[in-house]
């Protein structure tokens, strides 16, 4: 089986294509189906992924975040000092650390009431936590507030532009559940400026807040690991060092958004596989198509087989004949395919707004696969046509 | 050239069998015009798919060019039929989508020959059944009779060593039929072996050798050397009422 002849089997197989194009784009028309489901579904996944992994990594690919679970009956709590022990004791592990507490309260300016969410945090805070917004103007919490346990605030932009009518509101006061807090900074905006945005919101040192609060006890800390790749041994000591401290491995969690970004990666190419695999089986149907459309030219082209292997064709030339053949059907359904799921993919970016990556990945593999399926499908008709006797053969009409 | 020695075919027929071809002894040497003729049914084109190794016989040992191939394999058949054999069919047996060019250019492809060079090959063996200017026509753009010189092309175009011809003219008017029978002389003329199969006694005539065949045996074999003008002398030999019969029956004296 030369060169020579291979490039002529597929002059031919073009020819028998072409010659019968309607009946040639139906049975494409499976495979087309097949690749363009695999490239949109993967395309859909893979952008949804994107989004959360982008805002995920937003809140910084250091970021190792302590949650205590309230224990009853443990003899032992993991107080501020603890965590603050472990920073000074691994300077190489960590730079920073900041401890959290989250409430929702009511706020008052004038006459008006509306909710808002605090974020009560230490000075190192903004350095933790590379996501937190940046000041439009004023300060941020300094060391003396926390230690002093200081009634002041930075407010969003929502707070400024609904009740300071956008003016910068340094040096005014809100009042928080009743009490009243003096504003020294203020949040550049964040989202929209809406009353259910980020941009609603206030910090306040956390001291302030256990008090102001009634809260005695700090049940979520950030810390920064001083470089990425030390994430992981951050919190592995960290861990050690909580259960060290507690006696037992249960009542916290330490977790990193690298962690969570690793399960998503995860998560996401046991979707992706699975996507595929409901794809693919479109595509083995598309193959059976192609193995009905070879079985049936192969009869209707009998006698030309008899003609063939009068004139010295070998059972090979045969066999590669309709064997090219039916792989240049599905290979044609697989770039048509393709064609059509990326143009699928950008008009679902563009029109419904939904975001799509094309996994070029995904791309390959479907088309490697559109022509094991021309292969796998198109052997038996092969075969048969590569079998015939030239005599029956010469003699069918 | 080539040499049967008992070659039976035998099909199966429900609880029978039906002997097409019941020991056939021939020898045919090279540069010979053979032609066979014989009634309907009598296993001319049995006897003819076998010489031309398209079928394998159920007994008996043939031989070309020296070589048996009663025990040869299908690819090697299909290669002594690639380079020793030509083939013109009664219908032609073109491919219908295909040029005249390409249809001729087939065989060379199967033996693996170089596209410039099988191009060359095949357009000179056009150009010698007079087809030079309708190379690139489809076969249904052309006449039967320059189908059939297609065919011929075809035949040629490896430079075979025996061409087989089954009823070449069957298909067509007597004025192309004595057209491709006079390509057919030509080649005789340039060298080559030719065996014919044919109902058309004329046809017959005009062969070196007449073979007759009925029931799938030979009943004839005459020189027609000597003497290639009448029927009476085709005739001559010991069959010839019954060669006389079976011509009548298929009416075409
Ligand atoms: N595949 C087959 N199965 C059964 N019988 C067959 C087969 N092929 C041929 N025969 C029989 O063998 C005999 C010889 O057939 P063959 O075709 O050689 O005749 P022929 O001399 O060429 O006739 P014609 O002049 O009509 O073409 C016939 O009786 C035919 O019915
Ligand atoms: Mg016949």
């Amino acid at each position: 089986m030369g060169f020579g002849k291979i490039i002529q089997s597929f002059k031919m197989s073009m020819k028998s294509i072409l010659g019968n194009k309607g009946r040639s784009a139906l049975t494409m028309l499976g495979i087309v189906i097949g690749v363009a489901s695999v490239i949109i579904l993967t395309g859909i996944g893979g952008g949804a992924t994107k989004s959360i992994s982008d805002s995920m990594s937003e809140m910084g690919t250091k970021l190792i975040t302590v949650n205590m679970m309230r224990q009853r009956g443990s003899t032992r709590t993991i107080e501020l000092e603890d965590i603050q022990e472990f920073e000074e004791e691994n300077p190489d592990l960590v730079s920073g650390m900041s401890p959290y507490i989250s409430s929702s309260v009511t706020a008052k300016f004038g006459t008006e009431n509306f909710s808002t969410t605090i974020d009560a945090c230490d000075s190192s805070y903004s350095e933790v936590r590379q996501s937190a917004a940046k000041l439009e103007s004023g300060r941020f919490i300094a060391d003396t507030d926390v230690k002093n346990r200081s009634y002041i605030c930075i407010v969003g932009s929502y707070i400024k532009n609904e009740f300071y009518g956008g003016l910068d509101p340094i040096g005014e006061t809100i009042k928080l559940n009743g009490r009243k807090f003096t504003i020294v900074g203020v949040y550049e905006e964040s989202e929209d400026s809406t009353e259910s945005s980020g941009d609603n919101k206030v910090t306040i040192p956390y001291t302030t807040a256990m008090r102001f609060l009634k809260q005695s006890y700090i049940s979520t800390y950030y810390l920064n690991a001083s470089t990425e790749e030390m994430v992981e041994p951050a919190v592995d000591a960290l861990t050690a060092f909580i259960t060290k401290k507690l006696g037992t491995d249960e009542g916290f969690r330490v977790s990193s958004v690298a962690e969570m970004l690793e399960t998503l990666d995860e998560m996401t190419a046991t979707m992706t596989t699975m996507l595929a695999g409901i794809a693919a089986i479109s595509l083995v149907v598309g193959g059976i198509g192609i193995m009905n459309i070879m079985t049936v030219t192969v009869s209707e082209r009998t006698r030309e087989i008899g003609i063939r292997k009068a004139i010295g064709a070998r059972t090979t030339d045969i066999l590669m004949q309709f064997l090219i053949e039916s792989v240049v059907l599905s290979a044609m359904g697989g770039i048509v395919g393709i064609i059509f799921g990326i143009a699928a993919c950008a008009g679902a970016g563009n029109v419904l707004g939904m975001e799509t990556v094309v996994q070029t990945n995904m791309v390959f593999m479907s088309f490697a696969f559109s022509i094991f399926i021309g292969v796998f499908f198109g052997i038996a008709p092969a075969r048969r046509a590569a079998k015939l006797h030239p005599i029956e053969a010469l003699r069918s009409e | 050239m080539i040499r049967l020695e008992g070659i039976t075919k035998t099909y199966h027929m429900g609880e029978g069998y039906l002997h097409a071809l019941d020991g056939i002894d021939l020898y045919i040497k090279e540069h010979e015009f053979v032609s066979i003729i014989g009634p309907s049914g009598s296993g001319k084109s049995t006897l003819m798919n076998m010489i031309g190794c398209l079928d394998v016989p159920t007994s008996g040992r043939y031989w070309i060019d020296g070589v048996e191939t009663s025990k040869m394999r299908d690819n090697e058949l299909a290669d002594i039929r690639n380079k020793k054999l030509g083939f013109i069919f009664q219908q032609y047996n073109l491919l219908t989508k295909l040029s005249a060019l390409e249809n001729v250019e087939l065989p060379l492809i199967y033996r693996g020959i170089s596209a410039s060079k099988r191009r060359r090959m095949a357009e000179e063996a056009l150009e010698r059944v007079g087809l030079g200017d309708k190379m690139y026509h489809k076969p249904t753009e052309l006449s039967g009779g320059q189908q059939q010189r297609v065919s011929i092309a075809r035949a040629l175009s490896s430079h075979p060593s025996l061409i087989l011809a089954d009823e070449p003219t069957g298909a067509l008017d007597s004025k192309s039929g004595v057209e491709i029978m006079q390509m057919l002389h030509d080649l005789h003329e340039d060298g080559n072996t030719i065996i014919i199969i044919t109902h058309d006694l004329g046809i017959a005539k005009q062969a070196e050798r007449i073979v007759t065949i009925r029931d799938g045996k030979i009943t004839s074999d005459l020189d027609n050397r000597n003497d290639m003008a009448t029927a009476e002398n085709v005739n001559a030999g010991a069959k010839k009422a019954d060669l006389d019969a079976d011509l009548k029956k298929e009416g075409e004296v």
